[in-house]
């Protein structure tokens, strides 16, 4: 691989110990993935931050890089915890995973990271067109990818915090136009709606495209928390996070019809086969859950116009950022006025704030997928409209 | 004693020599939540070496998977003394690739992986652009 001066002495160590170490690995890494050089990053956002997923090896090297003295060199943030640093007695967790969790933020806080505790970065710092990012959360790389033309490939947690201690990634797969070119091109038989069709959306094309970079057609304009449906749920079926959207992503001139592999039309069928893959109709919903990912100002705006109260808990996931928002423009005590619970820092996935066999009803395709398979909990998918009184 | 040499693909390989018995597993591997790192033990019930140590033998499987977490399981192998004296996979993959870095675990690629026996001895010699691995019989 290709380094510049400057990287072969941060290779060579004369920057420190922890640089060294974060710019071998992601030199081994680029050099094992065919990367001709590194690119600068302007921000890293790292999944991997919670105890309960990543345990005591995440919290030894966490330290041990901080012990190290290591520094980000780019803005950074972090994905959310297994519980609302506010109300951690709610999430039923144990006084030592509580102190664990604590040493892994002031280690991350040390190395210069923001707490954000969040799946949606981009709206603490919005990226710009063809601006290159190393993130790991695979629903803000794929949300990143489509709406900004950003410029990241879904990494894991541990090479996401390496790479902002160097301030660079390996130059490979979506940071490269030739891969973003759409391969496989979709059209659907009917305009999509809500949030729910389009996480079914983003859930079968993800399976379809098979790793190549998709092209949809659609002429009408999608709100915010479709594109969010849409891009959490293709992370969960593909590697490759990148759709672009016509009316929605501003890359629709890399299409090229000579690229196209492969024509597929998406029918209502198909959805409601998705549908069918992912719910459990068979019970009925103890408990109403949104904000996977973590909901915007827009969509809690929108939840205080919607919902009317109801008669089983609502509650709601964002970040402390947004949350700091809402109040000042009153929406949490309109929420709270009507019965909904919000909650931050974490979310139903990575906590256990949802015992295993419950029934939740939410309108995210992601979260009904990982809530089943990781919580062992029971979903129905269904729109915001369709919960208010 | 007869020998074998197969021809590896070298990831991570700085040393010039490295002897050892072969663990093999037919199932890839997850390091977050296949293997105990406290003891290097396998723990996933459907793998072909469960209930065995990782430690101080030749891994060998076909690739590896799950969680990106994996890669500080790996590093935490070194640092808890039970990391395997190398691994050799049929396919790499990022989280394998910075794990084996983070510690400090030789690494090779070799699609012909299956021609080595479960339990054999092995000797990875480094040459110029490759790794010999010779399988002792």
């Amino acid at each position: 691989m290709f380094l510049s001066k400057k990287e072969e002495r941060i290779l060579e160590g004369e920057e420190g110990e922890a640089a060294r170490l974060a710019m071998r690995t992601i030199v081994k890494v680029g050099e094992a993935l065919g990367a001709s050089r590194l690119v600068e990053i302007e921000h890293a956002h790292v999944s991997g931050v919670s105890y309960l997923n990543i345990g005591d090896p995440g919290l030894e090297f966490i330290e041990h890089l901080a012990n190290l003295d290591a520094r980000i060199r780019v803005f950074g943030t972090i994905n959310p915890l297994s519980f609302d640093l506010d109300s951690p007695h709610e999430f039923n967790i144990t006084v030592e995973e509580y102190e664990k969790q604590l040493r892994i933020i002031n280690a991350l806080k040390k190395m210069g990271f923001n707490p954000t505790f969040t799946c949606t970065p981009y709206y603490i710092r919005k990226p710009s067109l063809g601006e290159h990012l190393a993130w790991g959360e695979s629903s803000a790389v794929a949300y990143v990818n489509i709406v900004y033309g950003a410029r990241t490939n879904k990494e894991g947690g541990p090479i996401a915090l390496l790479s902002a201690i160097i301030g660079r990634i390996y130059y490979s797969g979506l940071h490269l136009t030739e891969n973003r070119i759409p391969r496989v091109y979709f059209k659907t038989t009917f305009n999509t709606s809500n949030t729910v069709e389009a996480g079914l959306l983003g859930y079968i094309i993800g399976k379809l495209s098979k790793g190549r970079t998709a092209y949809l057609e659609n002429n009408i304009q999608w709100k915010e928390s479709w594109v969010k449906a849409y891009a959490a749920a293709i992370g969960t079926t593909s590697d490759n996070p990148l759709t672009i959207i016509e009316n929605v992503s501003p890359e629709t001139n890399l299409f090229n019809k000579e690229y196209i592999e492969d024509k597929i039309t998406i029918t209502r069928e198909d959805l409601e086969e998705a549908y069918n893959e992912l719910v459990d109709n068979s019970s009925q919903e103890q408990v109403v859950f949104f904000g996977c990912p973590h909901l915007g100002l827009e969509e809690l705006r929108e939840l205080v116009l919607t919902t009317k109260g109801y008669d089983k808990p609502i509650i709601v996931s964002t970040s402390r950022y947004i949350y700091a928002k809402a109040v000042e423009e009153n929406l949490v005590k309109k929420l709270e006025e009507k019965g909904i619970k919000i909650i931050k820092d974490t979310c139903p996935i990575v906590s256990r704030l949802f015992k295993p066999n419950t029934t939740v009803k939410t309108n995210s395709t992601k979260a009904s997928f990982y809530l089943k398979r990781l919580r062992k909990v029971k979903t129905i998918l269904s729109d915001y409209g369709e919960t208010g009184g | 004693m007869k020998y074998k040499i197969l021809h590896a693909r070298p990831i991570l390989f700085d040393r010039e020599v490295i002897e050892g018995t072969v663990l093999k597993s037919s199932t890839p591997i997850s390091p977050l939540g296949d293997i105990n790192p406290k003891t290097g033990e396998i723990i996933d019930p459907r793998s072909t070496i469960k209930g065995q140590k990782i430690t101080e033998k030749i891994l060998v499987a076909p690739h590896f998977r799950g969680s990106t977490v994996g890669s500080y399981v790996l590093f935490a192998l070194a640092k808890y003394g039970t990391a395997p004296k190398a691994i050799i996979v049929g396919r790499i993959d990022p989280m394998l690739v910075a794990g084996c870095v983070l510690g400090n675990i030789p690494l090779l690629e070799l699609r012909t992986y299956e021609e080595i026996p479960s339990n054999a001895l092995v000797i990875l010699k480094k040459t110029n652009n490759e790794v010999e691995v010779h399988v002792k019989y």
